[in-house]
């Protein structure tokens, strides 16, 4: 079934992006059953993981020279918006240890980090784990209290991270601490995970994305060289900050592949499975063309989006308002859609209500609704006469 | 609280409150999550009076009415949706009462009450989605074929409320009650997505003859009797949805109450004040609509047609405990995504009265029906 706005977003497609694209839907039909029942597990999918990168999947728009790609956001969206059309928590997974976590460590990173790393990331050998939430610092990033506490050549790290995305698992963190007693004064260390006082807790029990494992960081006395120092000292939130809006659009992209998951099934469901007379609901019809205009619009914003990312016109508040529709639109699918699937929906593990459990954490991670709001505002110079720019 | 009528509401409710925070948490939410039936959990609520509150004292019950139900139902969900469910194990004993006869009433209401014996109903499905459930006629016999979802504890029923179509005459129901038999197979889900205390299950029936002697009333009186079972299938939702609400307004306000963020405490952020201000607007409303709607209706008798108001209460309910859910997970940030947190139940069970009961545009579409007189 093809859903409208298809031709719309390829029209506009290069040929390599059609070409991409038909090389990953080969290998995602071939690797579609592993990754549906891969995120029915609580553990990371290392197999499956590493079959991403060895076909070319991973840090795909790192350099060549480094492992990657060397190709642009729309691949990358296309990427994960494909992956999230089977699982939002695979598509999470690729996301967040495949492309923006490194991601990083290529743009602020030496050229000794990067090829130290980023090399391994490719290959699916290094997971890197990006951690700067705590627990009393959440929305707002600048109150951190993990410290890093000079020591001649090396900094003396105490603090505790939690939500930490892949934390369990990883092999390699980057932990950003205050480094000075102004507030925002802050700096991003790579730890690897075998550092003396480093260590983590058991994966969190989560609502959805089961099998991407999150927990806590827990830093005593951890001990680093400043030739670990990602980018500058001091440097502040824009290192962290600086895949963010990659990370919003990639998150919006994973929010509408599985709004048009859920889409899709609703519409087969309605139409080959239940009886004639829920088609004769006029509302039933209504609601999915409904669900499917708006999702047709939204998408046609994060094409519009990623193409702009290459040419450097975008701006942060375009991708917050990318992804407060994005993520506010799946979640409102889901919630609207999981009845017309009926007794499927009672499942755990029907693809539904994965994806109804799932959708919630689009409209909180990388941001809350509430913070890209706030970023709108801004731009529209409303917080101005407060001082807050 | 058995044989005591004249308990005030905030009694009811009250007791209600101490029995769940008291015997909820005695109870192992893995193996419930694992699809482990609570049978202590529903003795233990027998034992008080609080399942089939409504059978009279004369079958064990305690004889209140609809609103004291509704009062206990919220408070159950109120705690723990999952295992707030178990009160559905007296879902539509009602019709026993009121329809069974004499010998039906003896030996099945006491049974029920006392927690000995579980009824299940399989009745067909108005949201039209699918299945069937018909009888016909066969010399002195009636045969049952039925194939059913969302039949609440079909997997732990000792007996099975029937209500059945006419094969041949349309809109003609006929219901019966009888024990479980071979010919009732069920189709459980281990682990469901909500109402996990409960089986939530698929009933396939083929060629299952039954006699007169298992009839509820008389043929042809299951139109009735299945309003009925609609009517409490919305006090149960409009109640449950009611103790979903409620939570996450307490809930909610108490974590932005001690949250800080940007320096402030996120109850000073109006447009978090704005999201508290929107569940407390559907609370308010809701409370107000649906005691006041039981407190004017006395009787099941209004329950055996369908029913504006309560159509138009249950819509709004069901929508509102779906906003609210969403609303305090969203408040709570990463912490609402995380089990520790209480949150995740709500929004899990909020889809529970969409799916069980229907969508509220449904409910909503039946009472403008009624409005505009529209038939259809």
């Amino acid at each position: 079934m093809r859903l409208p706005g298809v031709s719309l977003i390829e029209g506009t497609f290069e040929p390599h992006h059609m070409r991409f694209k038909y090389e990953l839907n080969d290998f995602l039909k071939e690797n579609s059953v592993q990754i549906e029942a891969a995120q029915k597990l609580d553990t990371f999918p290392r197999s499956l993981y590493k079959k991403f990168a060895e076909a070319g999947f991973l840090g795909l728009n790192f350099p060549v020279s480094l492992g990657g790609r060397g190709l642009d956001t729309t691949c990358c969206v296309i990427l994960i918006e494909e992956v999230a059309k089977i699982s939002s928590s695979i598509a999470g997974i690729i996301t967040t240890a495949g492309i923006t976590g490194p991601y990083l460590i290529l743009r602020e990173g030496s050229e000794e980090q990067r090829k130290k790393y980023l090399p391994l990331v490719c290959k699916g050998e290094l997971i890197v784990s990006f951690a700067i939430t705590e627990p009393n610092a959440g929305s707002d990033v600048t109150y951190l209290s993990t410290y890093a506490a000079k020591d001649g050549d090396f900094y003396i790290i105490n603090g505790t991270k939690t939500f930490i995305t892949h934390a369990p698992i990883a092999d390699l963190f980057l932990i950003t601490a205050r480094t000075g007693e102004r507030r925002g004064q802050c700096t991003v260390f790579i730890v690897e995970k075998n550092t003396p006082g480093l260590s983590v807790s058991e994966k969190m029990k989560k609502l959805g994305w089961w099998c991407q494992e999150t927990g806590e960081v827990y830093l005593s006395e951890v001990k680093v060289h400043k030739s670990q120092i990602l980018g500058a000292k001091d440097a502040g939130l824009r290192v962290p900050m600086v895949s963010i809006n990659l990370t919003r659009i990639l998150l919006s992209a994973t929010a509408l592949g599985l709004s048009e998951r859920i889409l899709r099934n609703a519409l087969i469901n309605v139409v080959q499975s239940s009886p004639k007379s829920v088609l004769r609901k006029q509302f039933v019809r209504a609601s999915l063309s409904r669900l499917i205009s708006e999702w047709v619009a939204v998408r046609a914003l994060l094409y519009k989006i990623a193409h702009a990312v290459d040419k450097g016109t975008v701006t942060r508040a375009e991708t917050s308002i990318l992804k407060l529709l994005a993520t506010e639109l799946a979640k409102k699918i889901t919630q609207e859609c999981l009845w017309m699937f009926g007794y499927a929906s009672v499942d755990k593990f029907s693809d539904f209500s994965i994806c109804y459990l799932d959708a919630p954490v689009f409209t909180i991670a990388d941001g809350t609704s509430e913070i890209q709001l706030e970023n709108v505002a801004r731009e529209l110079g409303l917080l101005e006469k407060l001082g807050q720019t | 609280m058995k044989g005591v009528s004249h308990f005030r509401e905030s009694d009811i409710r009250a007791a209600a409150r101490e029995f769940v925070r008291k015997e909820f948490q005695k109870v192992d939410l893995e193996l419930i999550e694992k699809g482990k039936f609570p049978f202590e959990l529903l003795k233990k609520a027998c034992e008080l009076g609080m399942v089939g509150i409504t059978i009279d004292e004369e079958y064990g019950g305690s004889g209140f009415g609809i609103l004291e139900q509704a009062l206990i139902a919220e408070e159950f969900w109120k705690e723990d949706p999952d295992l707030g469910s178990v009160l559905l194990s007296a879902y539509g004993v009602e019709v026993v009462q009121k329809f069974g006869n004499y010998e039906q009433k003896r030996y099945y209401l006491p049974k029920v009450v006392s927690g000995n014996l579980i009824i299940a109903v399989i009745m067909p499905d108005l949201q039209q989605r699918k299945g069937f459930v018909r009888y016909g006629p066969l010399g002195n016999k009636f045969i049952i074929n039925a194939n059913c979802e969302f039949v609440i504890n079909a997997s732990h029923a000792d007996a099975f409320l029937i209500v059945a179509e006419h094969t041949d005459v349309s809109s003609c129901h006929t219901t019966f009650l009888l024990p479980k038999q071979d010919l009732i197979k069920v189709q459980s889900c281990e682990q469901k997505l909500c109402a996990r205390a409960i089986g939530i299950d698929v009933v396939s029936i083929k060629e299952l003859p039954v006699t007169a002697e298992h009839l509820i009333g008389k043929e042809g009186e299951g139109s009735l009797h299945l309003e009925l079972l609609i009517n409490l299938r919305k006090l149960y939702t409009t109640a449950f949805a009611l103790g979903v609400t409620s939570a996450c307004l307490d809930y909610a306000a108490r974590y932005v109450r001690l949250r800080e963020q940007f320096n402030m405490l996120l109850s000073r952020f109006s447009l978090v004040q704005e999201y508290i201000g929107e569940i407390m607007a559907g609370f308010q409303l809701l409370n107000m609509a649906f005691y006041g709607f039981l407190r004017s209706t006395n009787s099941f008798e209004e329950f055996l047609t369908p029913c504006e108001q309560l159509l138009l209460i249950n819509a709004f309910a069901k929508e509102m405990a779906m906003r609210s859910a969403a609303i305090a997970l969203q408040l709570h940030g990463g912490y609402g995504f995380i089990l520790d947190f209480p949150i995740e139940k709500y929004y899990r069970n909020a889809q529970f009265l969409f799916l069980w009961d229907g969508h509220p545009k449904e409910d909503k579409i039946k009472a403008a029906k009624l409005k505009l007189g529209v038939t259809d």
